[in-house]
């Protein structure tokens, strides 16, 4: 279990390249956190995670096309591998457990 | 996009990020970077677009992604320890952020402007340590190749750190004295309680040193190396463009002011005699500058118009930079012996000796 725990940030990161389905590289993966979560993230901290994600085997990556603005290097691509995939779903499942163990009045005054 | 394309990011930091960041990461994270510097010009202007560039390299310096220490062990011939390595590392980084620190966001403090001038001086007098350091060096490397303690007493640490402490004792005594005289006694007191605290510090360790039978590398001349070359190239490299980035920051903040001191005019029918003036009326308070270096703006009022400006130390402490603002480019300074343009309409500066 201890190999499939995520952290918040890891866990955002990993959703989002899962979202952008073999086109997440860290500029797309910051535009869509920002679009869809209206928070703004730094490359540093993108990266960071992406790297840790890919050591803990969660993520596969690969180098994609180069353009002139990115001053001719490659993008690296990053999709979810099998292991990123069960990790979510447990995280996801852990959490609905949570929420279903709430006292409904309680969850009810606050949904 | 196109117009983009021919804009740079900043090479110094860009330069950075390729020193520090792993290889195996370097090609698609300098791409993000290059991607998001073009897409900052485009929304937000070069200047913006810069500043966030640097800040994006900053914050990439993290564990992850930073070349792995044991990619410098490799270069570690002299088997030195991590933690010298470090504390050498740390104190060469602390000698050019005393040097920059006076142009550096932040409260105005009279004091970085004496370390920043104190730390400039070392790359011009710290160059009578280069031979010593290197003679101690190769001293050192001798000691630690053959594998033994030494055997004459000349080439004993010992000696070549009396002397370093006799070279060095004027030239920490020469600045402070000036620095007592030019802003009273606190501090000369700073000066010498530093001084006792160092000596206090240090003689235990010279006196070691006399009964040394190690053969160990000792790093204490590669600071006598470092420190000298670091602060002159430091020197030379940055001033100019981190006094550029200063005064355009504090320009950019007496904007506020500017249009206030308009304000008074159009109200008032005449320009105001003093800043305080403007208060509480046109401004709440009169701002303090953003730049650690620039203590206050200083305002005089002319004939026709106004001459609003600020100081800056350059140069070993030694240079003052006026940056001068009259609305009517009718600045009138004297005894300057250079002056130049900048790209602000009314903003002229002038360095005094």
């Amino acid at each position: 279990m201890s190999q499939l725990y995520l952290g918040e940030f890891e866990e955002i990161v990993l959703l989002t390249v899962a979202v952008l389905d073999g086109k997440a590289y860290g500029m797309s993966i910051i535009d869509e956190i920002k679009s869809r979560l209206g928070r703004n993230v730094s490359l540093g901290a993108v990266q960071t995670v992406l790297k840790r994600l890919e050591e803990k085997g969660m993520v596969s990556s690969d180098f994609g096309e180069a353009t002139a603005v990115r001053g001719g290097k490659r993008k690296r691509y990053y999709t979810i591998t099998s292991t990123g995939q069960q990790s979510l779903t447990v995280m996801k499942e852990q959490r609905m457990a949570l929420w279903n163990a709430l006292p409904h009045p309680f969850a009810l005054n606050f949904i | 996009m196109k117009k983009t394309e021919n804009t740079r990011p900043p090479g110094l930091a860009l330069g950075l990020f390729r020193g520090f960041c792993h290889p195996d990461f370097r090609e698609e994270i300098e791409g993000d970077l290059q991607e998001s510097f073009h897409r900052n010009v485009e929304d937000h202007g070069v200047r913006h677009a810069r500043k966030k560039f640097w800040w994006d390299v900053l914050l990439l310096f993290r564990p992850e992604i930073i070349v792995p220490i044991h990619f410098f062990a490799k270069l570690n011939f002299i088997n030195m320890k991590k933690s010298d390595w470090l504390l050498f590392a740390a104190l060469n980084l602390l000698l050019v952020f005393l040097i920059v620190v006076p142009f550096l966001p932040g409260p105005p403090n009279k004091a970085v402007i004496g370390l920043s001038g104190f730390s400039q001086l070392l790359g011009v007098f710290g160059m009578i340590l280069i031979p010593l350091g290197v003679v101690w060096a190769m001293v050192e490397y001798r000691k630690f190749r053959q594998q033994k303690p030494p055997t004459n007493n000349w080439n004993n640490g010992f000696y070549f750190a009396i002397l370093t402490g006799i070279i060095c004792l004027p030239m920490y005594v020469l600045p402070a004295s000036v620095a007592t005289y030019a802003e009273g006694l606190w501090a000369g007191v700073s000066a010498a309680i530093l001084l006792i605290l160092a000596l206090w510090k240090l003689i235990p360790q010279i006196r070691k040193l006399r009964h040394d039978s190690s053969f160990k590398f000792n790093p204490t001349p590669l600071y006598l190396l470092s420190i000298p070359l670091i602060s002159l190239v430091a020197r030379l490299l940055l001033t100019e463009p981190i006094s550029d980035f200063s005064r355009q920051q504090v320009i950019t903040q007496s904007e506020t002011l500017i249009t206030a001191i308009e304000a008074f005019k159009a109200q008032e029918g005449q320009y105001p005699e003093t800043l305080e003036d403007l208060t509480p009326t046109y401004l709440n308070k009169i701002p303090r500058p953003s730049v650690m270096g620039v203590l206050r703006f200083e305002y005089e009022k002319t004939a026709d118009a106004y001459n609003l400006s600020f100081n800056q130390w350059l140069h070993f402490g030694a240079t003052q930079e006026v940056v001068l603002y009259n609305k009517n480019d009718q600045q009138l300074p004297k005894g300057y012996f250079a002056s130049f343009d900048t790209s602000q309409k009314g903003w002229r500066y002038y360095w005094f000796d």
